[in-house]
């Protein structure tokens, strides 16, 4: 059974067009390298 | 330690054993990550091809997990969010695909093609801030607000999936199972394994294969989705309330693709139009532009005609008081001329009266004389004597008045005598001139 404020979470809002600029600034998507980097890094800190 | 190639992450210098000598990465390793990318971009490239446009997001952002500068997985999650209705977020993609790329990067024309139609950026707007109110409406639970805010929204964007969806779940609320399930097919038929639309419908008791039906059926039920009368759902064994809509003669309604579409027009056909349109803006021009000179120039010369014409007149008026002004010293002169005429005349008869008076003497005096005369003459002819002279004064002695003594008598008579001779010849020259004058005047 659909609980209907349960669904209405799963809807986020909609960006408009003159939130485009935060959107944009606000992604920080971190890919696996980026990740594998930030790992050996943080090992390279450990083992000094 | 030779330099062969450079970082794949960071472009710098890879050493011989494969790690990169700034970033210390291992190449080998970023080279699986990297064909990984693009394997999920291959999956994410075949379900967008087949409208699972959910499946081809889910796989691109795996792709981008992998690689975040594979720049062809970052442009399609960007053309697949934007068929999905999300304009923001595909504007969102294309600007971070430019910006690790300038050039030869497809995400530059889409930009260029959005910043060169600001109306489809304002619909998009206005789709999102509709379907954000529909949202606080919804959670408000105004359940008719949210609806007639939503179908806003739908109207403007129709590949807005996430407005139908909460359209249907809506619907559903209310208990209106079949416009609800026109939305989740309309969805459907937008993104086929849309998992949440097939949710729906399962908990609406659809099986699979009317689910596969619906997704399939979608399009035709998309055209009739608006034309439901304010949305007023049919009941089993009820007549559906429709707006009257003029039907086609095929009895076939028709779809809004061929309503749209774009026909040809002959322009040759309105030829005539726009000639007679040519020469309504012609005359326009004429009117406007040409006319006011003319009219200004006519004016212009008006004017000088007219100075011209005072100019002529001033000159006649000043001839025509100078020629009064000889009138009348003329019409003076020539009273002048009656008077000394009068004068004359005076003159003339008081003459005449003198010269009849002289006449009368000379008549009277001449008729005593005369036969003398004549005798003297006649013996002054044959050798007359000189006391003629004598003779007159015994005749004129004879004539004397009494009481009067002759010696006087005799001066008069001589005095007489010697007027008489002088009016005689003077009275004579007197009358001719006077005659002569006379006629003259």
């Amino acid at each position: 059974m659909i609980n209907f404020d349960e669904e209405l979470k799963q809807f986020t809002p909609s960006l408009e067009v003159s939130q485009a600029e935060g959107d944009i600034l606000s992604s920080d998507l971190k890919d696996i390298s980026d990740i594998v980097l930030q790992m050996t890094e943080d090992l390279r800190g450990v083992t000094r | 330690m030779a330099i062969r190639q450079k970082c794949l992450y960071c472009g710098q210098p890879v050493s011989q054993n494969g790690y990169c000598t700034s970033c210390r990465l291992n190449q080998e390793f970023l080279r699986k990550a990297f064909n990984t990318s693009e394997y999920h971009y291959n999956a994410a490239l075949d379900r967008a091809r087949s409208h699972d446009l959910s499946g081809a997001v889910d796989s691109l952002k795996m792709s981008l997990r992998y690689n975040k500068m594979n720049l062809r997985s970052r442009n399609l999650l960007g053309l697949v969010l934007y068929e999905m209705g999300e304009v923001v977020p595909a504007l969102s993609q294309w600007v971070i695909s430019m910006n690790y790329q300038p050039e030869r990067n497809p995400a530059v024309r889409y930009l260029k093609e959005l910043r060169d139609d600001p109306k489809e950026l304002e619909r998009a707007s206005d789709a999102a801030r509709e379907f954000n109110q529909a949202l606080e409406h919804a959670k408000q639970h105004s359940l008719d607000l949210a609806q007639i805010a939503l179908r806003k929204a739908v109207s403007i964007n129709r590949h807005f999936i996430k407005g139908h969806l909460l359209m249907a779940l809506i619907y559903m609320e209310q208990g209106r199972k079949g416009m609800a399930r026109k939305c989740l097919s309309r969805v459907l038929t937008l993104d086929r394994t849309n998992i949440t639309a097939q949710r729906y419908l399962r908990e609406m008791g659809d099986s699979e294969e009317q689910i596969v039906r619906l997704s399939e059926q979608g399009e035709e039920e998309f055209d009739d989705l608006f034309d439901d009368y304010y949305g007023v759902e049919t009941r089993e064994g009820q007549r559906p309330a429709r707006k009257i809509d003029p039907k086609t003669p095929s009895g076939k309604r028709r779809s809004v693709s061929v309503r749209q579409r774009f026909k040809e027009s002959n322009l040759a056909r309105y030829s005539n139009v726009y000639m007679f349109a040519g020469i309504i803006i012609g005359m326009l021009i004429l009117y406007f532009l040409f006319i006011p000179g003319i009219r200004k120039h006519a004016e212009e010369d008006k004017e000088s005609l007219e100075a011209s014409y005072l100019k002529e007149l001033s000159a006649k008026n000043s001839e025509l008081f100078g020629l009064q002004m000889t009138v009348s010293e003329s019409e003076k002169s020539v009273e002048k001329v009656e008077q000394e005429k009068e004068e004359l005349e005076k003159k003339i008869a008081s003459l005449e009266a003198q010269m009849a008076a002289l006449k009368n003497q000379l008549a009277a005096g001449g008729a005593a004389l005369l036969p003398d005369k004549k005798e003297g003459s006649s013996e002054q002819g044959e050798g007359a004597t000189p006391n003629d002279d004598d003779r007159a004064d015994e005749t004129f002695d004879e004539d004397l008045p009494e009481g009067r003594e002759p010696g006087e008598e005799n001066g008069e008579a001589r005095r007489a005598d010697s007027q008489t001779e002088d009016v005689r010849d003077n009275g004579n020259m007197t009358v001719s001139e006077l005659e002569a004058m006379i006629e003259n005047e």
